[in-house]
This record gives structure tokens, sequence and C-alpha cells, in this order.
């Protein structure tokens, strides 16, 4: 295998396939990435086993080949290559040389038959969608996911796909964020997947707002997205999630309606002298007039009263006031809704005339 | 496999072919028996792409590739890391985090830890909620060759399999045609086993490290101190040494075979110089003594992993025998 870049070309690719590779792994090859010449494009994988990256980038060869390097040394080689420079590289048995002007570097290779490569071909479901829209499904809800939970399913991100639509769900028991795209996705059966939290992380820095069209497929074990530049893969969590329909409140009688630039910048400041263990506030509604009120174990306390919508009975809930503000940081309409029934029942919060992403807080006991 | 593991693999080929393979097995029985390679076989069956028969894999797929390369995702090996003698509980949390996680490919996924018995109590304690709800096509595999040691609680989760120690005969058999040691003849192949508790695995390693010879050596040693030839105190120190350490059960070996011979039966070391030795020592010595000696030894080898002076332990063992077998001079 032989092969001449610029090291311009390579350095960003390079650099996303070393970004999920492990400092510290047991197993040697893991801390390669795979090379594959294929006559005119070289394509670059880098793996920790839960996340995959791949990376094609155009080259002229005629040396077709497989290999794989460290891929922390190769990268801190190139970036410390002057500027424009061009790297010639060429596998002899185990090992690999690298020359670019009067420097050149010897790494040690492992086989490519040998590196872990995520399977592509037993996909199963395949849908179209924009980056922008993915995008906003992710940031919609990813905040909600559990940590850490022994319950593992809840450690990551529902996706739901549907004959004509897909959602997003997350939640850690105490709140659930939903967010729903209405697409035509071409899928014959419903297919849920969950995406562990570190595929979620990743994907999101990957993602841009922009409209170009990107594919997503889903086998059993994983889920990839076809990006312009990069194929992501991740491993999916072995698990099935809960009935987030059922948790959704349905028959609500009450609800207030508010500026949510006013109530995030009114829970912000409360927020301040609350439990910071319990992050608990007691919210009083009255008619029009909302006031929210927040101790902490110093005895030092918050209180502040806005105008709102509301026009039922008097009525005192207590919430997690982190959970609100999430909530209300996440959701993009100016004037939000939030319905509920009564003290021991739990809120929906979102947009005015918008219920594609939906927020559910349990209430806490006062 | 070996020949000696034919039961155990032909019930668990059966298993896969009923589609019922146990979620958990502990895989029981003497050390350097084979258990390990066993428990790895059988994880390369359930890993192969392709297997060409049921119960074996086809060693030729990409699977099969990364199994013996040792980098398939789907094997996953438990074991004391760096100097650890224990395996600690973080590594079976992480252990856990992993496998909430889909598999790699599209057949199984096969976790094995070895030895069992190394984990400590939370180790053990930590593994057992995975025992118990486990993830699917996902098989753990616990090789101990103590059982007894490991908690009950992780026991009763496991479907046992016993891989007992083959008979003389058909180790001596095997031993005979293994390509890494290629010259050996059925004498040194009984005396191998006879020296390892009848363990073939590690037989064939004492054979290929040519322990046979330090063994004849040292047994020479042992009847030079019974003659006055050799003082006790530098063959102690002789034994000591890295590169020629002989181990304190040898010479336990020893003497049960001279209190076999002083009970009127035969030694069992087919090795015919080594007979004459063992009859001409038994001449000398008192069969209580002989018993006096092995107990003080037993007790040795049990404080194995106790800090004890090992030169004073290797020069009281062979000032004794230099005592019993020359009551003139003591």
């Amino acid at each position: 295998m032989k092969l001449k870049v610029s090291r311009e070309l390579l350095l960003k690719p390079l650099q996303i396939v070393t970004n999920v590779v492990e400092r510290r792994q047991n197993n040697p090859i893991l801390a390669n990435a795979l090379l594959r010449v294929n006559s005119e494009y070289l394509t670059l994988t880098g793996t920790d086993l839960e996340v995959e990256m791949i990376v094609t980038l155009p080259i002229t060869t005629p040396h077709d080949g497989d290999t794989t390097l460290p891929a922390r040394k190769f990268l801190d080689l190139c970036r410390s290559l002057p500027e424009l420079a061009e790297l010639d590289l060429s596998v002899d048995k185990d090992k690999a040389v690298i020359r670019s002007g009067r420097s050149r570097f010897t790494l040690a290779t492992l086989p490519a038959a040998d590196f872990p490569e995520i399977e592509t071909a037993s996909a199963q479901t395949e849908l179209l969608l924009s980056q922008s829209q993915l995008k906003s499904l992710i940031d919609q809800t990813q905040f909600a996911m559990a940590q850490q939970d022994v319950r593992y399913y809840l450690n990551g991100l529902l996706l739901d796909v549907h004959p004509e639509r897909v959602t997003a769900v997350a939640t850690d028991g105490h709140r659930l964020a939903y967010s729903q795209l209405t697409l035509a996705t071409g899928v014959s059966v419903p297919v849920q997947a969950i995406i562990p939290r570190k595929g979620v992380t990743e994907l999101l820095r990957l993602l841009e707002t922009t409209e170009d069209k990107i594919t997503l497929q889903l086998s059993s074990n994983h889920l990839r997205v076809r990006l312009p530049q990069v194929i992501f893969t991740t491993k999916l969590i072995d698990g099935k999630f809960p009935d987030y329909d059922q948790v959704v409140p349905k028959h609500t009688n009450k609800s207030m309606q508010v500026n949510r630039q006013a109530l995030h910048q009114v829970f912000t400041r409360i927020a301040v002298l609350s439990n910071e263990k319990f992050r608990s506030m007691r919210l009083q509604l009255t008619k029009n007039l909302l006031k929210a009120s927040v101790h902490n174990p110093e005895q030092e306390e918050a209180e502040e009263e806005m105008e709102v919508m509301y026009s039922g009975e008097d009525v005192e809930i207590g919430f997690n006031i982190s959970y609100f503000l999430d909530a209300l940081a996440a959701i993009r309409q100016d004037e939000v809704v939030v319905h509920f029934t009564d003290t021991h029942h739990s809120c929906l919060v979102h947009g005015v005339n918008d219920i594609s992403s939906r927020y559910v807080i349990m209430p806490m006991r006062l | 496999m070996f020949p000696w593991t034919n039961a155990p693999w032909q019930y668990l080929t059966a298993r896969i072919q009923q589609q019922q393979i146990p979620h958990a097995i502990l895989i029981a029985g003497p050390a350097g028996v084979g258990k390990l390679h066993f428990a790895r076989a059988f994880a390369q069956v359930l890993i192969c792409e392709n297997p060409a028969r049921i119960g074996q894999a086809c060693g030729q797929c990409r699977a099969c590739g990364q199994f013996i390369a040792h980098t398939h995702p789907d094997y996953i090996f438990i074991g004391p890391e760096d100097d650890s003698q224990v395996i600690k509980i973080d590594q079976i949390r992480h252990l856990r985090e992993v496998l909430t996680l889909a598999r790699h490919g599209r057949r199984h996924r096969v976790v094995v830890v070895n030895p069992a018995e190394a984990m400590t109590t939370a180790a053990a304690n930590s593994l057992l909620k995975t025992l118990e709800e486990p993830p699917a096509q996902t098989l753990l595999v616990l090789v101990t060759h103590q059982p007894s040691v490991l908690p009950a609680t992780l026991r009763s989760r496991c479907q046992r399999l016993n891989i007992p120690l083959p008979s003389v005969e058909t180790a001596c058999e095997w031993l005979i045609h293994q390509p890494s040691i290629p010259t050996v003849n059925p004498a040194q192949c009984r005396l191998a086993l006879l020296m390892n508790e009848g363990a073939p695995l590690r037989s064939m390693e004492w054979l290929a490290q040519g322990m046979d010879t330090r063994h004849a050596q040292a047994l020479e040693a042992f009847y030079a101190i019974a003659q006055g030839k050799l003082s006790p105190l530098a063959v102690a120190a002789q034994w000591l040494k890295t590169d020629t350490v002989v181990p304190l059960s040898w010479p336990y070996r020893w003497l049960s075979e001279l209190i076999r011979i002083k009970s009127g039966q035969f030694p069992q070391t087919g090795d015919l110089q080594q007979q004459a030795i063992l009859h001409k020592l038994a001449q000398q010595v008192d069969l209580d003594e002989l018993f006096t000696l092995q107990t003080r030894i037993t007790a040795i080898l049990r404080a194995q992993g106790v800090a004890l002076n090992q030169q004073l332990l290797y020069e009281s063992v062979l000032s004794r025998w230099s005592q019993l077998t020359q009551p003139l001079h003591a």
C-alpha cells in the first residue's frame, strides 16, 4: 500500500477519527486507526468499540491496500509537520514509513483484518432526513437522559421510528423530554433504538444546522449515520425503553401561559438559593399571578412574583427547579404553556401552539 | 479439543443444536487440565460467523480471524490485571456497563472470567445481578479449579461443567503426540504427570521447559545428602536460585514414593534410574520419620503466599532429611 496526501487534507479527518480512540485500552489494535486505500479514496476508521468514525478523503494512488497505524502518534506527527507538507506513506510488512520533506518516520502496524470494524450489511431500516432535523430532535431531548442509572436502558436516547414520524425521547425517571418530527420515513414497521449517552454526545458534535440530507441506518445492534464527510456508527443499548406515551399526562384541567424568557430568568435568579441537593421550588398560582419561592438549609430564601395567564383555582405545587430550567432552555417558542392537575400529578410543558416537543416533569412533595 | 474433554464438549454442542445454550457455565476441574482452552474453543464456536457444522468454528471467517488475533469485541476476558492477584470490582462494573450495550457481531457474545475464585467478594457480588438477568445471546463462563472457594450464590447461578483429570494412559498418549515436545518417551510422560498431579497441560509445559532434567538433578542431590556427600545447606541454596528453582512439592512426592516402597508397594515413577535411587534411599530411612517430614512439608506448602523466609524453610527440610538418613552423625 502506498499513498501521497497533503497534511491539510489529512489533518481534519485524522482528528475526527482519533477523537474516539481511547487513550488507554486493553487491546492494542484499538489504539490504531484503520487505513484503507481503494483506487481513489482513502478511508480512515477509528473506534472504541462503542462508537466508530469513518472518514473518506479523495487521493490518487494506484497502490490499493489496508493497514492499521497508531492513531494518536500518526496524528501528532501530521500536526507537527510544517504547513502544506506532503506526506508519502508506504507500508511494508509490519512497518509503515512516512516521508515528508527531509523527515522520515517508521510506525508499527497491525493487520487490518484484525481491526474490529462494525458490520454494515445487516442494516434493516433506513431513512433520510436533514441534519438540522436530527440535530433538533437530539438537542430538544438529550439533557433528560439518565446518568449511570441501574435501569441501564434510561442511560440513552430513544429513537422511535414510525412510518410517518420520528420521535426522540429521554427520561431519567423524574422528568421526560419528548420531541417529534413528522416525516414520511418509508419504514413499514415501527422500530425503536436506544442510543447510548456517548453516541449521542459524539453524534451531536458532528451535526450541523444545514438542510443537507443524511441517511440513518438502523440494525438490531447499531445505528449508523451517513453524513457528508463522516460515517458515524454507535452501538445501541440492548434493552427495552419504557412506554413513554403512558407518562405524558393527557387529562389535565389547569394550564398557565407565560413568556418563556421571563420565566427562565425568574427561575435562574431564585435557583441560586435553592437546596443544592434537592433543588426544590414552590410554585403558588392564583388568578394571573405566579409566585415562585425556594429556600435552602442555611435558611436563605428567594421569592419572586410574576404575571401569568391563569384562570383556574388556586394551587400550590413543588418542582425540581433544574428540570424546569432544562425544559425552558430547550423550548424555542416565546410563550410556553404548562398543563397540570394537582400537587400529585406531573405537569406538561411545551411551547404555545407547538406540541412537537413536550416536557413532562414530576412534582415534588413539599 | 482434548480427548478427555469429549464428554463436556459433546454436552455443550448438543445444547447448541437444541438451541438451549446456557446463560452461564462454571467450568471446574484441576489446574492444568485445559479448562481455559476449552472455554476459548467453545467461545470461538459461538462467535464464528460461518460454523461449518454445529459445534465447529470455521477458522476462516473474519470473526474467527479476529478471535484468533484476540481482537474480537464479542469475546471478553476478565482476569487479574497488571500485578494484581485478584479480579477487582471495577473490572466487573466495567463489564456490566459493556454488557448493557448491544453485541458487535451477529452471533453470540462470550465473557470468560478466569480464575473465577480470584474475584474479590465485592466483585463476585457485583456479578450476581448480571448472572441473574443475563443479556440476550451472551454466555458467561466462570473458570475455576477451586469451585468450593466461590460464593455459593455464584455457583448456584451457573450450570456446572466438570472437566476431570484424564487417566494416566490417555494423558501419556496425548503428551507423546504434542508438537511442542517432540522427543519425549512414555517414561518421561509418566514422570511429568506424576509430578504435576496428573494435569496434562501442566505436564506438557513441565516437559517443554526441560523440568524433567532438573528433577533428575534434584533427586540426585537429595540422594547425595542422604549419603553425606553434599551439605543440606548447599543444596538448599542451589534449589533457591532463580534459574534452577526446585519446588518443595518435589521432595514431598519423593517421600510419598519412599513411603510406598516402605509399605511394600512399587514406586509410581517409570524411570528405572530414579527407581533405583528411591530403593536405595528406602533402606536408609524409618517409615515414621518419613511421615513426620512429609507432614512438615505439607504445612509449608499450605502456608504458601505467606511471607516466610524461603531459605530457612528449605534448610530446615533438608537438614531434617540429612539427620534422619544419617542417624550415626546425629
